[in-house]
């Protein structure tokens, strides 16, 4: 007689799920084996009570399917706007904005964020972990609310971001390390563009000058692992493709040039730089993603369609902020507009403002100084 | 005989824009989605709710040609039966109800229905909550290939966990009952 069969076994068999030369030697078992025909009617029996208990009445289709399309024609301008790559407008602002500076007391709650942020919304940039200069490396900043309940949703994910790529990001060309440069006319020739100089409030007794060289980064994503965490977050609607995980997500950062200048009692940094190329697995959609990234931040379906298709992903960062934080204000920076970001951090006052002029963003991050003087220093960038 | 258009074929029209292929998959895969909200809700309306929200996913966002329908079906109802019910918002405008045609039924059995229905959502919930999604699936006549997929489990351990979760079910649901009916006895004695 061949060996019994486990519960699981004898389940699948009656169950028809199991391949046919199987099932042939399980029932032949069974014809000789009392002790086990006899778990495989408990079984059997087990099984048709649970069915009878699940049991539900079948729904009524026509009528479902009559009541769904009406609610389609009268939402269908929306619907539409979701499911195409057409630009439409929208109630929700876009506005450019932030720094270094603002985001590290940000990193506790901001963690999970992050993590989705770099898969999602901006992968190759985030991905490359704590390279924060490169992170502002965007044309645009689109600045999401986040409710309080949404981040302590997001906070308290039971999530391994490290599963969320294959391997570690690695760089296959160029150089990421952050060099340091004697003066910005050196900077200059490194980068190939001339880093503007901010006027200072008082003469600087100490100034470091940096360069990130240019540089391709890779990484894969590992789609399973992402879905995963939309599923933590409680995003339903959104389908990662599995061309995402295809191929490796490939970011060729442009250089960029960092000023760190401490005076009597400040201390403020200039970055200043261009934006990455990135391209994406063939098959994926920057739009798509950039609309996992809007539903994990807790944005509504709808909203979250609107803005996901109204905004160019290649060239924009998805930047979550408290919805309740009150310190954020639009100023004009030589003409351009910016994000003024204020607030105190371990007892220390400190403001974040980023503007863009052309193809070239700024980020300006400092302490110790009047609002007024920060923003004086930011006009002279020029 | 018209052939059979898969899944797959339906889903390329659809991400073209055909609204004929949603209309097919709808009345295909309806019955199945509906039955696993039904098993999680235990209500009518909020199943279909549930079902509505899901099919108007797969309308907006269909998911890619190659990927299994149903499994995908599944997860997006699963989860947007869950955010309902954490979120407790339930916003009447947002989705239009399917509207009843009341069924003539008598009065007593219905009410016995209900409260099955009612005790066996509760039981339900004492389950682990992969365990209560792994019997609503596989009831709701999902293969083990595709409730795997849903789950995220290896198919092979299906039978097993099946097992597991039945046997959990059944004992809970005793249990349940004979608490019931104790609880319900100095209520009964108030009635007139």
């Amino acid at each position: 007689m061949t060996r019994c069969y486990d519960d699981g076994a004898l389940r699948a068999g009656l169950d028809g799920e199991l391949p046919a030369e199987t099932l042939r030697t399980q029932q032949e078992h069974l014809a000789v084996c009392p002790e086990c025909r006899t778990r495989c009617t408990e079984l059997k029996t087990l099984a048709d009570q649970t069915a009878l208990l699940l049991h539900a009445a079948p729904p009524d289709v026509p009528v479902a399917l009559t009541a769904l399309r009406r609610h389609i024609d009268r939402e269908r301008p929306a619907l539409v706007g979701s499911r195409s790559s057409h630009p439409r407008s929208s109630s929700q602002r876009s506005v450019p904005m932030t720094s270094t500076r603002i985001w590290r007391p940000w990193m506790g709650w901001a963690a999970a964020l992050a993590v989705v942020l770099a898969l999602l919304a901006f992968p190759p940039v985030r991905a490359i972990a704590d390279q924060l200069l490169n992170v502002f490396r965007v044309q645009n900043v689109v600045f999401v609310p986040v409710t309080s309940e949404r981040m302590e949703q997001l906070q308290q994910l039971n999530f391994d971001e490290q599963t969320l790529f294959i391997a570690p990001p690695k760089q296959t060309g160029g150089s990421s390390e952050v060099r340091t440069v004697a003066s910005l006319s050196e900077a200059a020739a490194l980068v190939g563009f001339a880093p503007a100089q901010p006027a200072l409030p008082r003469p600087a007794s100490s100034a470091e000058f940096a360069v990130t060289d240019r540089a391709t980064f890779e990484f894969q994503v590992n789609v399973e692992s992402a879905r995963e965490l939309l599923r933590l977050a409680g995003v339903s609607d959104v389908t990662l493709p599995d061309a995402l995980g295809a191929a490796p997500i490939i970011a060729e950062m442009s250089p960029a040039v960092s000023a760190r200048y401490a005076g009597d009692g400040y201390e403020v940094m200039l970055m200043q730089g261009v934006s990455p190329q990135v391209t994406l697995p063939a098959g994926v959609e920057m739009q798509q993603l950039g609309y996992a990234a809007l539903r994990m931040l807790g944005m509504e379906p709808r909203q979250a369609a609107a803005l996901a298709a109204q905004i160019d992903w290649r060239t924009t960062l998805v930047f979550p902020f408290p919805a309740d934080i009150n310190s954020l204000r639009q100023v004009s920076v030589g003409g351009s507009p910016g994000l003024l970001v204020s607030g105190q951090h371990q007892g220390e006052r400190y403001q974040s403002l980023y503007w863009q002029r052309s193809e070239r963003f700024y980020v300006l991050s400092g302490s110790g100084l009047t609002v007024e003087a920060f923003l004086t220093m930011a006009e002279s960038v020029r | 005989m018209a052939a059979h258009e898969s899944d797959g074929a339906l889903l390329e029209r659809l991400r073209g824009g055909d609204e004929a292929a949603f209309e097919q998959l709808f009345v295909r895969h309806y019955a199945t989605v509906y039955r696993v909200l039904y098993g999680l809700t235990g209500k009518r309306e909020a199943a279909e709710d549930a079902a509505q929200e899901t099919f108007l996913t797969l309308y907006r966002r269909p998911p890619s040609p190659n990927q299994p329908l149903r499994p995908w079906l599944c997860r997006v109802a699963l989860n947007t039966a869950r955010n309902t019910l954490r979120s407790e918002r339930r916003d009447a405008a947002r989705i239009e109800r399917v509207a009843h045609t009341p069924v003539a039924e008598d009065p007593s059995e219905a009410a016995e229905r209900a409260e099955e229905r009612d005790q066996v959502r509760s039981v339900l919930a004492t389950l682990p909550q992969r365990q209560a999604h792994l019997l609503l699936l596989r009831h709701a006549g999902l293969s083990y290939a595709e409730v795997a997929a849903v789950l995220d489990l290896a198919p092979g351990s299906i039978g097993t966990l099946l097992t597991r979760a039945e046997r959990a079910f059944a004992e809970a649901y005793v249990r349940h009952r004979s608490a019931g009916t104790e609880d319900q006895l100095p209520g009964k004695q108030v009635q007139p």
